[in-house]
C-alpha cells in the first residue's frame, strides 16, 4: 500500500510561513506591551491639600493670606502652598513634569491660563463637577472658556488680568491702536517684548489690534489675504516705534515698570503695576499721581490663572471644597487688595466700582497709605471695562510650541532683525501649523 | 558473502545531494558563528547596546539579523575563499566530532533525521529573523508617519541646570541638539535649561526635596522650592560635581556623573585701558600664560588693581578662583578680593556699567568663556543687554597655567520618588553625548594642561574663607511703619523670606541681631535687638520678625541716638532696611551723617532701600571710599550706592529693587570691607 508522496517543497512553505509569523506576532506584541505605561500605584491620601502655583511673594502674598484663611476654618483638609518660581515658563515646566511622572506630589494646580488648554489635553486634570461652578459662579465667561477643553470644563478660575494702558497725566488718550503707536512714538512707550510669554502676549495685542486673526477656532489663518498685510502693517508700525525711540525690546513686567517710572510716557502692563506706581512718591506731585490708567486701545489678550484638580489627587471632593473657598465672593474681593490681580466673579467689579478701596484693613489707618478715591475709580473703571473686552490666547493642546514659534518671527520684525518685507507668511503660516500639532520644522520659518 | 551496506541515509544522502548536503552544514555553522560574534561583539558596544536594549527582545533579534545578513555576505565569490581558510578549522573539527561519534544503526537513524530537518531548521531561522525584522519595522514606519503627519504626544519636560554663567551656552546648545534630534518630526522632549543654585543650596535642596531652606512658624504652610527640579547638572568642574554628591544624601537622590561635556579655564580679565601696561611688564608670557606668582604681583603690587572673583559662598567659580590663590594670599588680599557679586555674570554686569567706580582697577577671575561673551554679544539672558564693548573696553585675557581647568562634567540627577523612564534617561544620556562632541562653549581655551580642582581643593577653601574673612558684628534695624508691610509691596515679608539665605555670605564667627524703629503713641519706638545669631541660627531671627511691633515712619537720626547705648558690643555696624519713606522726616540732609558721629558704639551705618524707593541726594559725595568694589549698576533692580564719612565712619545707601536677597548679601560684604 503506497501513500501519496510528501513534496519536501509543501513542508518547506509551512515551516518557513509558520515562523515568520509566529515572529513577527511575538515581536509586536512585546513592543505593544513594552510602550504601554507602566502601571502605577494609585496616590494614597495624606490628609492635606497641596498646591503648585508661582511665587506669591513677589505677587504681594494675597494667595498665602487665603490658604492661612482656610486652614483657620474648622473641619477642613488642611492646605500647603508650594512656590515653583518666578516666572509662569518654570512653573509649568514643573506641574506638567511632575503630572508626566505620575508624581502624587501636587493635588491643585494653580495653572496660567495659557496652558491650560495642554493640560486637559495632556490629561494631567480631572473634569471639574459643573455642581462646583454652580455653587459660586457666575463666572466671567471669557475666563469660565479658558478652562473648558474639548467640551468638557477641566478648571476653575481664580485670578484674572487684563492689559491696561498707563499714561502721563498731561498726554492725550490714544483712541485707536494706530494713534497709539504715533503717540508712543513722540512720548515714549514701554511694553513687554522680550522672547517669554509675555512677548508673545504683546505681540499678539499687536496684530489684532490693526484687524488681522491668528486663528479661527484651531486653525491658522495669519497668513491669508487680509490678514498677513494688517499683521505686517502692525508689526511694522511697531519697529519703527521701538527703533525710533531706542527702546530695548528685551523687556519684561517689572523691567517696563521700571522704565515707565523713569521716564513716563505710555506703558501696556498689567493691573499689578497700579498700585506699585500709585504708591510710588516718585509718581505723585503736588496735584496727585502724575499718571492715569484706561483701558489699552484695540484688542487686549486675556491673562489670569485657574484652579485645575490633578488627574492623580486622591481627595479630589476636599480640592474642590478648597476651590469653592479661593473663588468664593470675599476671597475674590481680597485678590483686589491692592494686589494687582483681577477677580473672576462679575459681581465683585460691580461691589468695586461702588465702593472702590484696598481690601486690607492695615491701609487704611495711615493716611499717606491711602490711595486717592478718585484714582481707585478710575482703575476700577479701567479693570471693568479691560477684563471683559480680551481675548483669549490659541487653546491648544500646543500653544507653547505655538507661542514659540509665533513670537520668533514678529519679534524679529519688531525688534529690526528682519526687515518687514522679507517675512515670508507662506512659511511662517506653514510653521504656525505645524506648531499647532506640537512640531517644529527644522528649516527656517521666517524667510523664504 | 558481502560486507554490509553502509547506512542506506547517509548513503543515499551523500549520493543523492552531495554539494547541497555540504553547503547547508557549511551556511549552518556560518550562521551559528556570525551570530554568536554578533552578539558578543554588539554587546561590548555601549552606543549600539543602549539602542539595543530598548527593542522588543534585547538582543535576540538583532544578533540573529545580523548573524544571517553576515552569512549571506561570507557566501560572496570574493569573501568565501578568504572565510574558509578562517572557518576551515572549525569545520575540520566539527568532522573530529562527528566521527568520533559512535555508529551504527540508532546513530545513523539520528544522523540522517537531522539531515533531513537541517533544511527546515535553516528556513524557520531565516523565517523567524523576517517575522522578528518585520515586527520592528511596521510600528517604526507607522510611528514615524505619525510622527510626520499626525498631532504630536505631549514633549516629556526636563530641565538641566547650570551656572548663570553657563546658562545661555547651554540653552543655545540645547537647541541645536534637539532641532538636530527632532528635525521637524514630533519633539519627545523638551529640555529646558535654567541656573544652578549655589553649591550649599543645592546640598541641602537635594536632600529636601528640592525644597529651600526657608524657616516656617507652626501656622506657615508654605513651601519654596529652587525652581523645577532637575533631571541633570551641569558644575563647572569634577571637584563641584564631588563636593556636592559627598554632602548629599543618596537616600533621596542620585547624582551621577557622566561625561565632560567641555572644558574651559580660569583667566584673569582686565579692561584694555589697564592690560596693555600689565602685558608689557609682564612681557612675553610662556606656554600656557604667566606664572600666577608674576600675575598677581604686578596686578595687585605695581599697578593697584583689585583682583577680584564672585563670592565663593555663592559661586562655584568663585569658590574655585580662591583655591587658586590661597597659597599666594595673605588674609588682607583674600578679604578684599571677594567681590559682592553673586555670579560671574553679576560681575559681568557691573563692569559693563561705565556707572562702576573704580572699574579699571578691577582685575576679574573667571572662566575664559565669559570672557569671549563679554566681548562678543549682548548679556541679554545675564540681565544687562546693550552694545558690544570694543577697544579699551573690552576685557583682554591674562592665561596662566596655574589657573584651574574647568570640565563640566555632566551629572544626572535621579530622584527617588519619580523614577525616570527609560526614554528620559535615552536622551540625557544622547544629550551629554552630543555635548561631549560638540562641545558648550565656542571660545578658544587657553593652552597648557591645568588641572582641575578637587573636592578636598574646595573644601579646604571653603574652611580658608571662613578663617581669614574679617568678622562682622551687624544690627539689622526694620523699618517699622505700615508702608513696609502693605500690598502689594509686602516688604517686610520679602526680607523676612530673604534673611536665611544671608547665611551664604557669613562666617561662623559673624553675628547678626534684629530690631526695628518706628513711631507709635506719639513718640519714637526702638525695639531693640533680643540677642546675636550666628549664621546657624537665623531661623531665631527670622521668627522673631512677625512679632516685630508697626508704626508710622520715624527719623533713622532719632533711632541711632536711642540704639548706641545698647550696641553690644560696641563696634557693632548697623543696618537700616527701609522703603525709603522715612528719609522725608529728617531735620536736615546731614542729619543722618550727624546722628552717626554721634552714635558712639556704631562702627558704621548701611542703609538698604527696598523696593521702588530711592537714596535721594541725602549722602553727600567725597570723603574717603569704603574700600573694595562698591555696589554700582544703573540697571532697573540694582542696587546703588552713595558712599559718604560721618565723622570717620563710613555710610552707605544702597537701592535693592526687588531683589532683596541679593541686596542683603551685597551689603554683608560690604560691611566686612569695613573692617579690613
Amino acid at each position: 500500500m503506497t501513500g501519496r508522496p510528501r513534496r519536501p517543497g509543501s513542508a518547506r512553505r509551512l515551516v518557513a510561513v509558520t515562523a515568520f509569523v509566529a515572529s513577527l506576532l511575538v515581536t509586536l506584541t512585546v513592543g505593544v506591551a513594552r510602550s504601554l505605561p507602566a502601571k502605577v500605584a494609585e496616590c494614597a491620601s495624606d490628609n492635606k491639600i497641596t498646591l503648585a502655583t508661582g511665587s506669591d511673594v513677589s505677587a504681594g502674598s494675597f494667595r498665602r493670606d487665603l490658604i492661612q484663611q482656610w486652614n483657620r476654618r474648622p473641619n477642613v483638609v488642611p492646605a500647603e502652598l508650594v512656590e515653583i518660581a518666578d516666572y509662569t515658563d518654570k512653573e509649568r515646566a514643573e506641574m506638567a513634569a511632575s503630572a508626566q511622572s505620575g508624581s502624587c506630589r501636587y493635588d491643585i494646580y494653580v495653572v496660567d491660563v495659557a496652558w491650560t488648554a495642554e493640560f486637559a489635553a495632556n490629561g494631567y486634570l480631572q473634569e471639574i463637577p459643573a455642581k462646583i461652578l454652580e455653587s459660586v459662579g457666575p463666572f466671567l465667561p471669557n475666563m469660565l472658556e479658558t478652562g473648558r477643553f474639548d467640551g468638557r470644563q477641566y478648571a476653575v478660575p481664580f485670578a484674572a488680568d487684563a492689559p491696561l494702558l498707563y499714561r502721563r497725566r498731561d498726554l492725550p488718550l490714544p483712541g485707536t491702536p494706530q494713534r497709539l503707536a504715533e503717540l508712543g512714538r513722540r512720548h515714549g512707550y514701554t511694553g513687554q517684548f522680550a522672547d517669554y510669554e509675555g512677548g508673545s502676549v504683546n505681540l499678539q495685542e499687536t496684530i489684532l489690534s490693526y484687524g488681522a486673526k491668528i486663528v479661527e477656532g484651531d486653525e491658522v489663518v495669519l497668513d491669508r489675504p487680509g490678514n498677513r498685510e494688517k499683521a505686517l502693517s502692525a508689526l511694522t508700525a511697531w519697529n519703527t516705534v521701538l527703533n525710533d525711540l531706542g527702546s530695548p525690546t528685551d523687556l519684561r513686567e517689572e523691567s517696563s515698570l521700571q522704565a515707565f517710572r523713569k521716564r513716563p510716557g505710555y506703558m501696556r502692563n498689567w493691573p499689578f503695576a497700579f498700585p506699585r506706581l500709585i504708591m510710588d512718591p516718585s509718581m505723585r506731585d503736588d496735584e496727585g499721581p502724575i499718571f492715569t490708567v484706561s483701558p489699552l486701545p484695540g484688542v487686549g489678550v486675556l491673562g489670569g490663572f485657574n484652579l485645575a484638580v490633578a488627574a492623580r489627587s486622591p481627595d479630589p471632593t476636599a480640592a474642590h471644597d478648597l476651590i469653592r473657598f479661593l473663588v468664593s465672593a470675599e476671597s475674590q474681593r481680597d485678590l483686589l487688595a491692592c494686589g494687582g490681580y483681577l477677580p473672576v466673579l462679575p459681581a465683585v467689579y460691580d461691589a468695586y466700582r461702588a465702593d472702590p478701596r484696598c481690601g486690607r484693613p492695615e491701609a487704611a489707618t495711615d493716611p499717606d497709605l491711602e490711595i486717592p478715591r478718585e484714582a481707585l475709580q478710575e482703575f476700577a473703571d479701567a479693570i471693568a471695562v479691560a477684563v471683559r473686552n480680551t481675548v483669549p490666547r490659541p487653546r491648544a493642546a500646543h500653544y507653547i510650541t505655538f507661542s514659540e514659534v509665533f513670537r520668533s518671527c514678529a519679534h524679529q520684525v519688531v525688534s529690526g532683525a528682519l526687515p518687514p518685507q522679507e517675512l515670508d507668511f507662506d512659511r511662517y503660516g506653514e510653521a504656525l501649523r505645524e506648531a499647532m500639532a506640537g512640531r517644529r520644522t527644522a528649516k527656517d520659518m521666517c524667510r523664504g | 558473502m558481502t560486507s554490509p551496506s553502509p547506512s542506506p541515509s547517509r548513503e543515499n544522502t551523500e549520493a543523492d545531494n552531495p554539494a547541497s548536503r555540504s553547503s547547508l552544514a557549511l551556511a549552518v555553522r556560518d550562521a551559528v558563528i556570525t551570530t554568536v560574534v554578533a552578539g558578543i561583539g554588539g554587546s561590548l558596544w555601549p552606543g549600539v547596546n543602549t539602542v539595543v536594549a530598548s527593542l522588543p527582545g534585547g538582543w535576540l533579534v538583532p544578533a540573529l539579523a545580523i548573524g544571517l545578513a553576515l552569512t549571506l555576505l561570507l557566501r560572496q565569490p570574493r569573501i568565501a575563499p578568504l572565510w574558509q581558510k578562517v572557518a576551515g578549522p572549525l569545520t575540520s573539527a566539527g568532522d573530529l566530532v562527528r566521527d568520533l561519534l559512535p555508529t551504527g544503526g540508532r546513530t545513523e537513524r539520528a544522523r540522517s533525521r537531522l539531515r533531513r530537518a537541517l533544511p527546515l531548521v535553516a528556513i524557520g531561522y531565516v523565517a523567524v529573523v523576517a517575522g522578528a525584522v518585520a515586527g520592528l519595522l511596521l510600528p517604526w514606519a507607522g510611528g514615524r508617519a505619525v510622527a510626520w503627519l499626525g498631532p504630536c504626544d505631549p514633549a516629556r519636560e526636563l530641565q538641566v541646570i547650570t551656572a548663570p554663567e553657563n546658562t545661555h551656552a547651554l540653552r543655545t546648545a540645547v537647541a541645536r541638539f534637539l532641532r538636530e534630534r527632532e528635525g521637524g518630526r514630533c519633539p519627545e522632549h523638551r529640555i529646558s535649561v535654567g541656573p544652578a543654585p549655589s553649591m550649599e543650596e543645592m546640598i541641602d535642596g537635594f536632600q529636601r526635596d528640592w525644597r529651600r531652606g526657608d524657616v516656617r512658624g507652626d501656622n506657615e504652610p508654605f513651601v519654596r522650592l529652587l525652581g523645577p527640579r532637575p533631571a541633570a547638572w551641569i558644575p563647572s568642574s569634577t571637584g563641584e560635581a564631588e563636593y556636592v554628591r559627598n554632602r548629599v544624601n543618596t537616600a533621596e537622590v542620585t547624582l551621577t556623573r557622566g561625561l565632560s561635556v567641555d572644558r574651559d579655564r580660569l583667566v584673569v580679565g582686565m579692561l584694555g585701558t589697564v592690560a596693555d601696561g600689565v602685558a608689557v611688564e609682564l612681557g612675553e608670557p610662556q606656554p600656557g600664560g604667566y606664572p600666577l606668582g608674576d600675575l598677581v604681583e604686578v596686578a595687585r603690587g605695581t599697578r593697584e588693581l583689585l583682583l577680584s572673583y564672585p563670592q565663593p559662598g555663592l559661586s562655584s567659580a568663585g569658590l574655585i578662583a580662591l583655591s587658586e590663590f590661597a597659597g599666594l594670599d595673605m588674609s588682607a588680599d583674600t578679604a578684599a578680593s571677594i567681590a559682592f557679586d553673586d555670579d560671574v555674570s553679576a560681575m559681568l554686569c557691573r563692569l559693563k556699567d561705565p556707572a562702576t567706580p573704580d572699574r579699571e582697577k578691577i582685575a576679574m577671575v573667571v572662566p575664559s568663556h565669559s570672557l569671549h561673551d563679554y566681548n562678543s554679544r549682548s548679556l541679554v539672558d545675564e540681565g544687562c543687554p546693550g552694545a558690544v564693548p570694543y577697544g579699551g573696553q573690552a576685557l583682554h585675557e591674562f592665561a596662566s597655567p596655574d589657573l584651574s581647568a574647568l570640565d563640566y562634567p555632566f551629572v544626572t540627577v535621579d530622584w527617588r520618588a519619580e523614577p525616570r523612564p527609560a526614554a528620559d534617561r535615552r536622551v540625557l544620556g544622547d544629550l551629554m553625548r552630543w555635548l561631549a562632541a560638540n562641545g558648550l562653549f565656542h571660545s578658544p581655551v587657553p593652552q597648557g594642561q591645568a588641572q582641575v580642582s578637587d573636592d578636598a581643593a574646595l573644601h579646604r577653601a571653603r574652611e580658608r574663607l571662613d578663617n581669614v574673612l574679617p568678622e562682622v558684628t551687624l544690627t539689622l534695624m526694620l523699618d517699622g511703619s505700615e508702608s513696609m508691610s502693605v500690598p502689594p509691596s509686602v516688604l517686610a515679608l520679602k526680607t523676612r523670606e530673604a534673611l536665611p539665605f544671608m547665611r551664604r555670605t557669613l562666617i561662623p564667627d559673624d553675628r547678626v541681631a534684629l530690631g526695628a524703629f518706628s513711631v507709635a503713641g506719639g513718640g519714637l519706638r526702638v525695639t531693640e535687638p533680643g540677642g546675636q545669631a550666628g549664621r546657624d541660627e537665623l531661623h531665631r531671627l527670622t521668627l522673631s520678625f512677625d512679632r516685630l511691633p508697626h508704626g508710622s515712619d520715624a527719623r533713622v537720626s532719632d533711632m541711632l541716638g536711642r540704639l548706641s547705648p545698647a550696641i553690644d558690643p560696641p563696634g557693632a555696624s548697623v543696618a537700616v532696611l527701609t522703603d525709603g519713606g522715612l528719609f522725608n522726616d529728617e531735620t536736615a540732609d546731614d542729619a543722618i551723617a550727624k546722628a552717626l558721629g554721634s552714635a558712639g558704639r556704631v562702627h558704621g551705618l548701611y542703609i538698604l532701600v527696598l523696593g521702588d524707593g530711592s537714596c535721594g541726594n541725602r549722602f553727600p559725595p567725597g570723603g574717603p571710599q569704603a574700600r573694595g568694589p562698591k555696589a554700582g549698576g544703573a540697571e532697573a533692580g540694582g542696587p546703588q550706592a552713595a558712599g559718604a564719612q560721618a565723622g570717620g565712619k563710613p555710610i552707605v545707601c544702597a537701592e535693592a529693587g526687588q531683589d532683596v536677597e541679593s541686596a542683603l548679601t551685597r551689603m554683608v560684604a560690604t560691611i566686612r570691607g569695613w573692617t579690613r
